[in-house]
């Protein structure tokens, strides 16, 4: 007896399980809270008709994957499920809505679809102050390409946060077609003008034109090479006359393309050396794009002064009237600031994007956003076409602002 | 007593350079002769233990080692957090090895990561995905991120997967070369800028057990026994 005692006091206790970095328990109120705002969301929203769904918070990766294209793919928590498949936990719901909805056949091109959802999404911040699991509710509307669609998105993101009791927020709206209507203008292959839209997201006081240029350079966008005239023997000089040229490479292509070429053809390959040759970035018209973006930001607030940097230059866009309407049918138009800075992940970002603002105390914070993104089926494997829009914002960081006002 | 545990590669280039190395400074290693993947080292206080260089990287961060000789591409491919390891010296002197992305001979308009950006948009316009096979992905999508190449998909490989773009089940494929002659025998070349990681091989331990005070310029030997004596 005496020594059983003795043995268990001599017994190791092995050390506790602390709670992974950035992540939270949550206590009673805190769960209600976020429960009641939830509901009243979704209740918000079904009034608006739109029916809410659940999809599982575990999905293939390649699902994110693709619907990112690599951009967020460092912040996906990824692992080896017991069968050997890779998965991920979601890191916001757009993607597996798109899934749950084309696996039932649902994503025709005959009805529009409203559907709102929330639930706790995972993302790797890679930092000390962002908490890697938090609450999102949002919705999205499949089935429309009109400017009301892009007016409703953003007054229900505006009204949810309303209905939660958090005033003063501010809709910051761009448009992507805008910018890429503006770099169409400047002679730039495509990968120039994604890279300078992707960059025109960081642009601040210390991050201008020559950041922007400097990296441009590293990344080899303003210096085409060209082995492939030594290689199929073109001399440049042959170069003007397009007709001919195109003639004699895939002459010459079929000729030296004797293995595999993956998912690309000749024709593929034809073109691209043809695009290369028609673009050639000078640094000129690279810089003079560059400048032209970084002016266009100056004027963000005022569609008039946009409008009137387009005529100047003699650039047409019908994507600023579409901007205009967008605007035109919110009715809480205070809210509304045009900022063409809000850009977004363009791998699917199509038109109109805007981002929720909120000042506390003097320090403005992003809490959710949305945006059109048209092509998302498509490149998620569904034949659809008639359009694709949505918002969401973080429920946790909504309702503890509203807690501490 | 608990003994320091040292991982070694079991086989391969790696394992070779492994034991010269021990071998240049004057630590010899008792292989248990029952045991083929048991041994020691002569004289010190360290278990010895022969794994797949694939394994190493867990092992060690697992607590199954203390101390191992990976290649740094496998290490950094393998680990699964920075905080339970760390490269105690990231260069032995062998082991040499370059991870690269290759693509098709035939892809005449390529010859920099700046036009594969190109391929993967022109891809994506028909629907399609750049494909690359490789056994790294986490060194390749951050890479290819910081590269500016955006729409791409990783197919996991393994064996002898240089031939992957001729069986059709990858466009590209990123792997390890030394020569680069298994790279041209399968039709492929190397991305002029696309040199995802040049590696060699090191010595890996458990954080816990390297003392902040560790002189890794000193001989092998020496920064063996200074582990020794920190916690052991």
């Amino acid at each position: 007896m005496y020594e059983n005692s003795h043995k268990w006091k001599m017994e190791k206790i092995p050390q506790p399980i602390q709670i992974l970095k950035q992540f939270s328990d949550r206590d009673q109120n805190y769960v209600d809270v976020i429960k009641r705002s939830s509901d009243l969301v979704k209740s918000f929203l079904y009034s608006r008709g739109y029916i809410s769904i659940d999809t599982p918070i575990l999905e293939r990766t390649d699902l994110f994957i693709r619907k990112a294209s690599g951009d967020i793919s460092s912040q996906l928590y990824t692992f080896e499920d017991p069968e050997g498949v890779s998965v991920s936990l979601r890191p916001d719901f757009t993607a597996s809505v798109i899934r749950s909805l084309g696996n039932k056949g649902l994503l025709n091109d005959k009805d529009a679809l409203k559907i709102s959802y929330s639930g706790p999404v995972f993302r790797f911040f890679n930092d000390d102050s962002s908490l890697r699991q938090f609450n999102q509710v949002g919705s999205e509307l499949f089935g429309s390409k009109s400017n009301n669609a892009d007016s409703e998105v953003i007054e229900l993101a505006s009204g949810s946060i309303e209905e939660l009791g958090l005033e003063g927020i501010q809709i910051r709206v761009g448009h992507i077609g805008v910018l890429l209507d503006l770099l169409s203008h400047f002679n730039l292959p495509s990968r120039s003008k994604l890279f300078l839209i992707n960059e025109f997201r960081s642009v601040n006081k210390s991050y201008g034109l020559e950041q922007i240029l400097n990296k441009a350079k590293n990344q080899n966008l303003l210096n085409g090479n060209f082995d492939f005239f030594k290689e199929l023997q073109i001399s440049s000089d042959k170069t003007n006359d397009m007709k001919k040229l195109r003639q004699e490479l895939t002459k010459k292509l079929e000729n030296k393309v004797d293995s595999p070429l993956g998912s690309r053809s000749i024709e593929d390959i034809r073109e691209r050396i043809i695009e290369k040759i028609i673009s050639r970035t000078s640094f000129e018209d690279f810089n003079e794009a560059t400048e032209s973006l970084l002016g266009l930001m100056e004027l963000n607030g005022s569609l008039e002064k946009i409008k009137k940097y387009f005529k100047e230059r003699n650039i047409k866009t019908n994507q600023l009237e579409k901007l205009e309407e967008i605007i035109e049918g919110v009715s809480e138009k205070h809210k509304i600031v045009i900022d063409l800075n809000v850009t977004r992940n363009l791998a699917y970002y199509t038109g109109m994007v805007f981002d929720i603002f909120y000042n506390n105390y003097d320090k403005s914070i992003i809490i959710g956003g949305g945006g059109r993104y048209d092509e998302l089926p498509k490149n998620l494997g569904y034949k659809f076409n008639s359009g694709a829009l949505g918002f969401a914002f973080n429920i946790d960081l909504v309702s503890e602002l509203v807690e501490k006002k | 007593m608990k003994k320091l545990r040292l991982l070694l590669p079991s086989e391969g280039a790696l394992s070779e350079g492994a034991l010269n190395l021990l071998e240049k400074n004057n630590i010899s290693v008792i292989k248990e002769k029952s045991r083929k993947y048991l041994g020691a080292l002569k004289g010190m206080d360290v278990d010895v233990l022969f794994q797949r260089s694939s394994d190493i990287t867990e092992e060690v961060e697992s607590g199954n080692g203390d101390l191992g000789i990976v290649g740094l591409d496998r290490y950094f491919e393998y680990r699964k957090n920075s905080y339970s390891t760390k490269v105690i010296i990231e260069n032995l002197g062998f082991g040499e090895a370059k991870l690269v992305l290759a693509c098709p001979n035939s892809w005449l308009d390529v010859s920099y990561l700046s036009d594969l950006s190109d391929v993967a948009i022109q891809l994506r316009n028909k629907g399609m995905d750049l494909r690359i096979a490789t056994k790294y992905p986490k060194l390749v999508r951050d890479f290819l991120k910081q590269a500016g190449v955006n729409y791409f998909i990783l197919v996991s490989a393994s064996g002898g997967f240089e031939a992957a773009p001729i069986l059709g089940y990858a466009d590209m494929i990123a792997d390890i070369t030394v020569t680069g002659t298994t790279i041209r025998d399968n039709d492929l070349k190397i991305i002029k800028d696309g040199i995802v990681f040049e590696s060699q091989a090191s010595l890996i331990g458990k954080k816990s057990l390297i003392p902040e005070t560790l002189d890794s310029s000193k001989d092998l030997k020496k920064i063996i026994n200074q582990i020794l004596r920190y916690k052991f």
